[in-house]
């Protein structure tokens, strides 16, 4: 997990369903109470409604403190998931390869 | 979307009617022939969705569905009960043990496969 | 100097008088050369001069329009009805773009859906030009009929833990047809109190479908139970603004609204400068608004309804009602004769007559939304006129009722909303002194009722007074001094013929008809009205009515060789009585049924039929309203579906008597009047008369 300065960055493992969500969740609660957040879901492949839900969640905690969370790397199988739930509008997902990293 | 469906029901004609339709549906079937054998498949393979018949000897499905909710790889998975109008009853104990998704026996193909639709 | 920006302004307007005369011109000579360039010019300047003075939107807006119009010019598309009426609503639409050089985001995305349409109807030419390419399924959906839904969806807390993921049954309701899907989270959920394997998810989906609503709650089937779902179809002529859906998301208050309209600016952006809702929820209501905005647009063509004189319908009804009749004769036939063959042709028959019949009578079928809708601005504009402050509130615009009773139910409304305004509801000033609120409320709503139409008016205004009614009706002669009355019978009073409350005669109310007319209207709908009032608190008129005047499930039930019929949808239970109690004439006899005690009449007593009382007799618990009532007959036959007629001269004015109906054998049955029944029952016990 490389901590920037400017952004934290989350690399998202294989699965978040409700099998493993708990256990992200916390994991993550203290370290998304501190600045900015990108989440690279590159290595997502299975992303249920709990997965959604807790990234929506992430997401509202963040904006709270006036901070952004960004979704890099979304591959199409999950984008779809977000177009499918009407949540693609609200997460902001950003394209982008990270080859500098 | 091809999902892989555990099928559990002592009535070989039954595994088979079903077993076709999800097959030709594009699914992967897993067939156990009753609650004891199912449990065994449940061997940390993905399965997206169990249907199980209610009346099975060794261990009928209400308590096999208690079980499955035992196990944490599987707990989640949703469970499609196959039911006869005279086990109407045990709908309430299957409910109760964590089943919600009932389907009537006799049915048509295309009843299950809806059914799936909605569950998986 | 004068301003540019105004200048322009001018000078578009001209070319768009000029766009819309031509348009209409072309609309009866659509080759009229000298016409089409005469738009395509209007439109030319508008796009130039409209980017000089920084109308870029405007601009870019018109300039498709106009590339769209250069291929009329050159021939290589022509002009139909439909595409000008494409352009004229894009006239319409560049005429408000007009107002702001920097147009909201909602202006733009109506933009683009016009575009969209533009070019969908050049491809739509460009196929029928050309048979070797295949229609564009744009163009096949539109024919069909479709209805827009929108499916609030609120899984229980519980759902993944059961097993339930959200994502199939939103991919179903997408597979139905045209979707737009908001998801999002439960606004009232705290941080702390988030669980990662609780559902806190929640759904608002627009789906334009051709399915029936039993495809979309099979759907549900497995969650039903469970989940919140609800889903209500949004009409063509639904006011769509953003507002209404914020206030539908609990976003906002319906009185902020209400301030927010006033003040006439756009109101999700208002909303969200007033820092009333969060930006997150502006968004979603302004991309579902756009959705529906979008679809009625598309819907427009295929909504196309036809107009039939009511004589029509009217005479099909009358046709129906014969072949029902018919029908049942058939399987009294088939009965008889002990025919096989016959009488599996007559349940065929009873099939397809009963199908028929439900389709007849949807056709007269019409929510009552429409109806509600236009009362809101009589209530506004009453309101101003008599200095009052005034919310309406409708519930339940969905209730669909016979459009004979709805068109006759809308004096008779509107003569209620009248008088709360003017009688019910105080002027702000009074209210405040009475520690109201200054606004007052006034709700009309619609619902099922025990297999009727429940409409309920209700207000927050000052009431009855109970003791004023007394003394004026027995001032007019309607009671005696001494009659001894409760209190629905002193409300009732003011349904009297001749009886007005109002001290003064005013403007709105006063139109010399009074209350009585309401009750006589609603009765000649089959109807009944109560009032319940407190003094000080308000009012509430209750109206119930039958669905439909036409065609009923009854039950009949024979006594000697009389037959009568009930209504189905109010007979509670049937019970086997014995005759030996003693009964009299006023129906003082009671009889227990679910541990209650209900009074009973006996058809027999009632008509005077002669014949022998039989020793064992069925009772027919029915209920009216809210008040039970037993009919204590011979026999009862069964279920019987049957067409009401109006009675001859002879039976008009028997009173619990609703019509009569011809029977299978050419006989004659009555159909009974259970609320006139169980009125009579009761105000035998009372009546001075």
């Amino acid at each position: 997990m490389t901590v920037s300065t400017e952004k934290q960055q989350w690399q998202s493992p294989a699965s978040l369903t409700i099998y493993d969500i708990k256990q992200v969740d916390q994991q993550m609660h203290e370290p998304l109470q501190k600045g900015s957040w990108m989440f690279d879901l590159s290595a997502l492949k299975d992303l249920d409604s709990t997965g959604v839900q807790w990234l929506m969640m992430a997401q509202r905690r963040l904006q709270k403190r006036g901070e952004l969370l960004q979704l890099v790397n979304v591959q199409d199988e999950i984008k779809d998931i977000f177009a499918v739930l009407g949540v693609l509008e609200t997460l902001s997902l950003k394209q982008e390869t990270n080859e500098d990293d | 979307m091809s999902k892989t469906i555990l099928v559990v029901d002592d009535s070989p004609s039954i595994r088979q009617v079903v077993g076709l339709t999800l097959r030709a549906a594009g699914h992967q079937v897993v067939e156990a022939v009753d609650g004891k054998d199912a449990l065994t498949k449940l061997d940390g393979r993905k399965i997206h969705l169990i249907v199980s018949d209610v009346n099975m000897p060794n261990m009928d499905g209400i308590s096999f569905v208690k079980e499955v909710k035992k196990l944490p790889d599987y707990c989640y998975t949703p469970i499609l009960m196959l039911t006869t109008e005279s086990e109407e009853s045990k709908k309430a104990a299957g409910r109760e043990a964590g089943a919600k998704a009932w389907l009537l026996k006799p049915f048509k193909p295309e009843m299950l496969l809806s059914a799936i639709t909605k569950l998986a | 100097m004068i301003d540019p920006v105004q200048i322009f302004k001018e000078e578009a307007a001209e070319h768009l008088h000029v766009l819309e005369t031509a348009l209409l011109e072309l609309e009866e000579h659509p080759n009229d050369q000298a016409q089409i360039s005469a738009a395509f010019r209007a439109m030319h300047t508008i796009k130039g001069a409209g980017g000089m003075v920084g109308y870029d939107h405007l601009s870019y807006f018109t300039h498709h329009l106009e590339t769209f119009f250069d291929r009329v010019r050159d021939g290589r598309l022509a002009l139909t009805s439909e595409k000008i009426n494409l352009v004229l609503e894009a006239r319409d639409h560049i005429a408000t773009l007009l107002e702001d050089p920097e147009p909201s985001a909602e202006l733009m995305v109506i933009s683009e859906t016009l575009l969209r349409h533009f070019r969908q109807s050049e491809s739509g030419t460009a196929a029928s030009s050309a048979p070797s390419q295949s229609a564009p399924s744009v163009a096949e959906t539109a024919d069909e009929q479709s209805c827009l839904y929108r499916i609030q969806i609120k899984p229980h807390r519980n759902a993944f833990k059961d097993g339930f993921d959200t994502l199939p049954v939103i991919r179903e309701l997408r597979s139905l047809g045209p979707c737009h899907v908001s998801g999002y989270l439960s606004p009232d959920l705290l941080d702390e109190s988030f669980e990662a394997d609780t559902c806190y998810l929640a759904f608002t989906v627009l789906l334009s479908s051709q399915c029936e609503r039993a495809a979309l709650d099979d759907v549900f089937m497995f969650v039903q139970d469970d989940w919140d779902i609800q889903i209500s179809t949004i009409g063509n002529d639904e006011a769509c603004r953003v507002g209404d859906l914020l206030v539908k998301d609990g976003a906002i208050s319906p009185e902020v609204l209400e301030s927010i309209i006033q003040t006439q600016a756009r109101t999700g952006e208002l909303a969200q400068q007033q820092g009333l809702v969060d930006k997150e929820q502006v968004d979603r209501a302004l991309a579902e608004q756009n959705y529906i905005r979008q679809q009625q647009k598309s819907k427009q063509p295929e909504e196309q309804s036809i107009r039939v004189p009511q004589r029509k319908l009217d005479s099909l009804m009358d046709q129906v009602g014969e072949l029902v009749i018919l029908q049942a004769r058939v399987d009294q036939l088939a009965l008889d004769l002990e025919h096989e063959q016959l009488a599996s042709m007559a349940e065929e028959l009873e099939r397809l007559v009963t199908n028929l019949r439900e389709i007849t009578f949807d056709i007269r079928m019409l929510p009552i939304g429409s109806t509600f809708g236009r009362f809101r601005r009589l209530v506004r504009d009453l309101a101003q006129e008599l200095g009052k402050e005034v919310e309406l509130e409708t519930q339940g615009e969905d209730t669909e009722l016979d459009k004979v009773v709805l068109d006759k139910l809308v004096d008779p409304l509107v003569h209620i909303l009248r008088n709360s305004l003017d009688h019910g509801i105080e002027t702000p000033q009074k209210r405040i002194e009475q520690g109201k609120t200054g606004k007052g409320l006034l709700s009309l709503k619609a619902s099922h009722y025990q297999g009727q139409i429940l409409i309920e008016i209700s207000d927050d205004g000052a009431g009855l007074d109970k003791d004023r009614i007394r003394s004026k009706a027995i001032e007019k002669g309607l009671i005696r001094e001494d009659a001894q009355l409760d209190n629905q019978e002193i409300y009732a009073l003011i349904f009297e013929p001749g009886f007005s409350t109002a001290a003064k005669i005013s403007d709105v109310s006063g139109r010399g008809v009074g209350m009585d007319v309401v009750r006589s209207s609603i009765e000649s709908l089959q109807g009944r009205v109560q009032l319940e009032s407190e003094k000080g608190k308000g009012t509430r008129i209750r109206i119930l009515l039958p669905m439909t005047l036409s065609i009923i499930e009854g039950l009949m039930v024979a006594v000697s060789n009389e037959k009568y019929v009930l209504p189905l949808n109010l007979v509670e239970e049937c019970i086997e009585t014995s005759a030996s109690e003693i009964s009299t004439k006023n129906g003082s006899r009671l009889i227990k049924h679910r541990n209650q005690m209900v009074p009973c009449l006996r058809l027999r007593e009632c008509f005077s039929v002669t014949g022998v009382q039989p020793s064992l007799e069925q009772t027919v618990v029915v209920r009216s309203g809210d008040t039970q009532l037993g009919i204590t007959v011979d026999e009862v036959i069964g279920n019987f579906q049957t067409v009401v007629r109006n009675l001859g001269r002879l039976y008009q004015d028997t009173p619990g008597v609703l019509g009569a109906t011809i029977l299978g054998d050419g006989g004659i049955a009555m159909i009974l009047d259970v609320g006139q029944l169980a009125g009579a029952n009761d105000s035998n016990k009372v009546q001075t008369t």
